[in-house]
């Protein structure tokens, strides 16, 4: 156990780990405010 | 001194070359047109390949943003629609703020623990978790660490190479 947390908690693994999260993340920011990814989140309809 | 005339000629470049009057009078760039009254835009959309990538932002574009004679959407320098710009960097700032200063801080915290080297391969998640929730407040953290003057090295720590 004590040998698996050191290995899961190696850097390559942590930032694999990391990069998911981050587009999940992401994705789900995407989904929740429409347009965000296109850059049009903030504007006003002309 | 020297910075002093940076600034008032920033200063001076600023209110006499933009356009005060046309963001008062909210009156349009004079070549922008919404996308939606863009033939080039229009053309575009038009002979875009029909799937989720260019559906979506297409259409958003069309709704919310103004067009170029090229037909591509840009955005407006004014007053008025600082938003479209200072929201997006305030975003990009924050974060690359956040993902600096957790970095900082863990690199801090590891020295204190008894093989610094260790913590740089294999992760100390308790401290890396307590970096990233102080990473979260960089903003405050750097503005008490400045006024503390910990931010940066005494000037008597600085090397100097031999002159």
């Amino acid at each position: 156990m004590q040998y698996l947390m050191k290995y899961l908690t190696s850097a390559p693994i942590m930032a694999t780990l990391a990069l998911v999260i981050l587009s999940i993340v992401m994705i789900e920011l995407n989904h929740v405010f429409p347009g965000l990814q296109y850059g049009t989140y903030f504007h006003r309809a002309l | 001194m020297r910075k002093l005339f940076a600034i008032l000629l920033m200063g001076l470049l600023w209110f006499t070359l933009a356009p005060a009057d046309a963001a008062a009078a909210g009156a349009p760039d004079t070549h922008l047109v919404p996308c939606q009254a863009s033939e080039a835009f229009q053309e575009r959309m038009q002979n875009a390949p029909e799937s989720y990538y260019f559906d979506q932002p297409y259409q958003a574009y069309e709704s919310n943003l103004l067009c170029g004679a090229d037909g591509l959407p840009h955005l407006q320098l004014r007053f008025d629609r600082a938003i479209d710009v200072v929201i997006p960097f305030a975003i990009f700032f924050y974060f690359a703020g956040f993902v600096g200063w957790s970095g900082r801080a863990y690199l801090i915290g590891s020295k204190r623990a008894s093989k610094p080297e260790e913590t740089e391969i294999f992760i100390d998640l308790p401290l890396a978790i307590r970096a990233f929730s102080q990473g979260l407040l960089w903003p405050l953290l750097a503005i008490k660490e400045l006024t503390a003057g910990e931010l940066t090295v005494q000037k008597n720590e600085l090397s100097v190479s031999p002159r």
